[in-house]
Parts: C-alpha cells; structure tokens; sequence
C-alpha cells in the first residue's frame, strides 16, 4: 500500500504544473488580446489620473473613485480626460461643464445668451415669465410676483378686412309684364360681412364705404326671335340714371335655345343703410333668367351672380367700435322731445336727443321758440347791461320793492314821460322821537317827555302827526313846534309865505290827562296851523283853556313840490 | 350863560329844560318880571345851555 500511494504521487508530481507568483514588471503585463469572464480590475485614482509607465504610445483607461468618473488616457493628446459619448451610460451629468452642456445648443454665442432671462430676474426689471393664454387672447407676465397681462390682437379682435358679399340665385326669374321692371332676386347668400340681401333683392350695405358690385345674370331666349332686355341699377329704390344696360338675347337656332350672360360693375359710395337692386325687363316675356341645374361635365348655371367688396371706407373691425354703449356698426340719432329735460337716451342703434320746449309743462329746462325768444328778446333794450338789468322790477319784486328797485323815495308812474306822470312822486313813511325845541308862550310842561312824530308823504302831500308827553302839564298859552328837519319845505299858498303868515291848518289839541280831553264836545279838538317865523316853519297848539296841558298832539298836511 | 330856566328844568335825558327867552330884555335878569313875580317857578342860572332833545324856549308876554 505505501509503494501505491508513493507511485501515485510521483504519478501526479509528473503531470501537474505548479502556481507560480512573480513579481509584476514594472510597466505591468502586455497582452495582445484580454478576455474576462466576470469582472475586470482597472485602477483607480482619486481624481484625475496618472500613468505610471513612461510608456506614452499606449491608451489607458482609469476611475476617479473619488469623483465616480471614468477617465481615458489618449495617446495622441498625452491626456488624460473624462470619457464622452459612447450612450447615456458613459456620459457625464454631474460635472458642470455636461451640466451646462446639456442646457445649450450647440450653436448658442453669449451674445445670445445675455438676452436669455434667467429664473432668478425677477427685480422690477426683467420679465422671467411670459405666456399667452388661449382663450383670452393676452400675454402675461410677471414683475416680481405681480401679474400683468397684455392683450394682444388674436382672436376675439378681428382682423381688418372689408366688407363684402356674394350671392347668386338658383331659380328661373320671368318677366309677368313686357318692358317692366324686375327686380333680380338673390335668394343664395354665398359669403356675407356687412353685406345682406333684404327681401330677396335689396343688397343692402350696413357700413359706409366705396362698394363695387359685380353681377352676372344667364338670359335665355327660348323663341325663333332675338329680343332685347334691359338691366339697371336701383338705389334706395329709385332707378339710377345712367345706369341702364341693353342686351340683344339671341334667338333659338336649332333645338338650343338663345343664350346671353351679360356682366358689369358699379363702383358706388354706399352709406350705411343704403340698399340696391339690379333691374331688369324684356321686350318678350319669354325671356327669362334661366337657371341650368348641372350637366356633364359644367356644374350647375346660377341664374343671377352677384358680388359685393368693399374697396374704401371704415374696414371691418377698425374705427370706432361702440357709442354710448352701442356697438352697431350703423348707428342713428333721433330727436324727441318727451322727457322734462336734456337727457340722450341710447338703444339698440339709435341714440334719441331728448330736447323738451321749453315752454312745456313741467320742463326742468329745454328749448325756447324763435317766437319765445323774440319775445323775451323785446323786453330788452339793445343797450341794457347785466348790472342794468338788477335793477328792473319783475313781477315777484314786491318784498323788497324799495330797496332793490327804486331809488330812494322816488317814483315815476308809468315809466313814461307823459306830462301827467313827468315828475317823481315820492312815497314815505317814517315815525319816531321828535327831537325839535318846542316854544312855549305861557308856562311850559316840563319833566319826564316821550316826544314822538310819524310822517307820511304821497306824492307831494306830506302829513306830520307830533305828539308831546311830559310828566308835568305846566300851564301853556300855545306851542309852537318845528317842523322836523327831514320833512320837505312846505309850498306856500299862492299870496301866502311872507314871514309870521298861517301857510296851512291841521287839528291839535292840549289836555290834561290820557283819557280826558280839555273842554267837551267841538272844543275838545281846536286848529293848529303851520306857519313861517324867521325862515322856520312852525307847527303851533294853542291851549284854550290854559290849565295844565301835559299832552299837546297835532296833526297836519302840506304840500311839498 | 346866564339865563333864566324853569326851575324844574333837568339835564337828565328824556326830561325838559325849558328857557326863557328873554332877546328883547335888556335890563337885568334879576328884574324879570318871571322872576319877581314866579320865583317858586323860575329861576335865574348861570351854566350852559344843554342841547338834549328836551330844550325847549318860554316866550313871556
């Protein structure tokens, strides 16, 4: 057994080869070809590698384990740099060089790129947020957080265009009457803005502006004879002069009727609202405006073909789009005159001026008639001022009838210079303390006093009432009072005026207590009378029955001139 | 000035100061026949004559 086992191993020592370790050159191993099965070890640096060999001609590759990036030594550039493309897999996303990379294209200048905003712009002077919301037709942007919106012209504005229409019809038009006029019907609307067709023929234009009018129309002449027929042109629905057409329709030759498709334009400044009709009549009623229904191979044949464009004038969606509220494209103004004052009323497309008269019933103001005004113009002179016209009287001038209107104290009938009213009359009453000096002859009153007067003046009669009060009656002869210095200077009677004569009477009396008058019966009343004493007039009281007299009263009137 | 006055004459207002009137006397004040004979109503005073609204004038007959 042990010689068995000792073959055996000199057996195996034969054939086996045993593992040898060496150790590696310094340049490492070269090897023309390298399969692995599993995993392959290449080194590693921490951050951008070295070679070790001094070998150059030779590529390697190499991991930055402390950056997680591959690296390749080229050769050719005796670099070492980070692997690119080769797929997403071997790509650098991290550095920020790739960073950058990826958010740039490649033709991208930084010129260019000073014009880019940047999310962080966002202080007052840069825009970092521009969009414009469908449906609304704006743009918005951002200053700071604030929200700014800009409208722009697409969509709900339209674009400027003109107005136009084209109709055509599709019915045989006959004419009931020879020679008469016939509106030709557009009963087909192929394309209308601004442009319609009113009760089959009126093509009726809604904004102002210069039309053209194009029409065609297919006659046909179903009999041996030619015939002729005529087209014009009808405004507003008079005929246009002018504008009539005669076209000879050819007679029927062979089976094939005689056909004739006449055409021409009117260029026409059309107002708002102003409608046409193209008209025609024949000298025989059997020729009509045919329509073909389609053949083979020609399509149907309208009858009538009109167009319609706008060539001038306030295009589609330009120009003022609305009026006190009102967008029609045609808008009216009316009068009216129902309202109790100015007042502009608007509604579908009028606009209604409501002017009242005047002159109407519970009008807070409006117009005055030529005839109101003629009137009212009359009452004026030519020449009066503002401040002339403060001082005329109206008819509700009664309150302040002295202050305001009339100077003082004076006033001129009729405002005429008739003879019976040339002079001013002057109309006046006052009252108040008398403040004259009396004269007494006789021992006078004396004591407390209440001394009053009131004084009235019509025209030139002056009426002076003076009344005397004193606590103690004295015992008077007669008392001589002047007359107040206000009072205009009495006119003597004719013959009278010299000094110390009796110029006019009155009634006065002197007594002794409030209640009781001196004497009784006619004695309790006697004359005063006013005379002229060395230029003063005097109104004098004589005390007939001489006893204490507290009281003396009288009352006069005199003429002024 | 001297001048003969009611001797009920004031300077009050509202109240009479009634003078006599004596221009045409040309003897003495004191031989007024007013004074001679109304002492108890006259009196002969020398001051000013007021100017109230009360003055009034006697004329002795």
């Amino acid at each position: 057994m042990k010689k068995i086992l000792i073959a055996v191993f000199c057996f195996l020592s034969l054939f086996s080869k045993g593992q040898v370790y060496q150790s590696m050159p310094q340049y490492g191993y070269a090897a023309h070809r390298m399969s692995f099965d599993s995993t392959l070890q290449i080194p590693t640096f921490c951050g951008v590698p070295t070679l070790k060999s001094n070998v150059l001609k030779f590529g390697a590759i190499a991991f930055d384990s402390c950056n997680n990036r591959f690296y390749f030594y080229n050769p050719k550039t005796a670099i070492w740099d980070t692997i690119k493309g080769g797929g997403s897999g071997s790509t650098d996303t991290t550095s920020l060089s790739n960073r950058i990379n990826l958010k740039l294209n490649i033709s991208d200048t930084s010129a260019m790129l000073t014009k880019y905003l940047r999310k962080t712009d966002t202080t007052n002077k840069f825009v970092n947020n521009i969009a414009r919301t469908l449906g609304k037709d704006s743009i918005i942007y951002f200053i700071g957080s604030t929200r700014y919106a800009i409208k722009d012209s697409v969509g709900t504005n339209p674009a400027p265009v003109g107005y136009y229409g084209a109709f055509q019809d599709t019915i045989n038009q006959t004419a009931a009457v020879i020679n008469t006029g016939y509106p030709m019907k557009l009963r087909v609307n192929d394309l209308t803005n601004g442009v319609t067709i009113v009760s089959d023929s009126r093509i009726t234009i809604a904004n102002t502006g210069i039309y053209n009018l194009q029409w065609s129309a297919q006659f046909t002449n179903p009999l041996a004879s030619e015939h002729d027929i005529t087209i014009w042109l009808r405004k507003n629905g008079v005929d246009v002069p002018g504008s009539s057409g005669i076209v000879l329709v050819p007679a029927k030759h062979g089976s094939s009727d005689g056909h004739t498709l006449p055409s021409w334009n009117f260029l026409l400044s059309a107002v708002g609202g102003d409608y046409y009709e193209f008209v025609w009549s024949t000298a025989n009623t059997s020729v009509y405006i045919s329509y073909s229904p389609a053949g083979n191979p020609p399509p149907s044949t309208a009858s009538v073909i009109l167009t319609v464009t706008q060539q001038s004038g306030i295009m589609a969606g330009t120009g003022m789009t609305a009026l006190n509220g009102l967008t029609g494209a045609v808008q009216t103004f009316t009068l009216d005159s129902t309202n109790t004052t100015f007042k502009i009323t608007s509604s579908g497309t009028e606009h209604t001026f409501n002017i009242p008269n005047a002159s109407a019933s519970g009008i807070t103001r409006g117009l005055i008639s030529n005839t109101q005004y003629t009137t009212f113009n009359n009452k004026i002179g030519s020449g009066d001022t503002a401040s002339m016209l403060t001082n005329y009287l109206r008819k509700t001038d009664t309150a302040t009838l002295q202050n305001k209107i009339l100077a003082a104290y004076s006033f001129q009938a009729n405002k005429t210079n008739a003879t019976a009213n040339a002079t001013a009359n002057t109309f006046k009453d006052t009252s108040g303390v008398y403040s004259g000096t009396p004269t007494y002859s006789g021992t006078a009153p004396s004591g407390t006093t209440n001394h009053t007067f009131r004084f009235t003046q019509i025209g030139k009669m002056c009426t002076i009432q003076i009344n005397l009060s004193f606590s103690a009656g004295g015992s008077p002869v007669s008392i001589s009072m002047p007359l107040p210095s206000f009072c205009p200077t009495p006119v003597a009677p004719t013959g009278m005026g010299a000094d110390g004569e009796i110029l006019y009477t009155g009634v006065g009396m002197t007594w002794t207590t409030r209640a009781i008058p001196i004497g009784t019966g006619l004695n309790s009343a006697r004359a005063c009378w006013m005379r002229i004493s060395s230029s003063v007039y005097q109104i004098v009281v004589f005390n007939f029955s001489a006893s204490s007299s507290p009281f003396v009263s009288a009352t006069l009137t005199y003429y002024t001139n | 000035m001297k001048h003969i006055r009611q001797i009920s004459s004031s300077f009050e207002i509202n109240h009479t100061y009634t003078v006599v009137i004596t221009d045409n006397w040309d003897k003495p004040l004191e031989e007024h026949p007013l004074i001679l004979n109304h002492s108890d109503i006259y009196e002969i005073a020398d001051c000013e004559i007021p100017t109230n609204n009360n003055l009034q004038f006697e004329i002795y007959d």
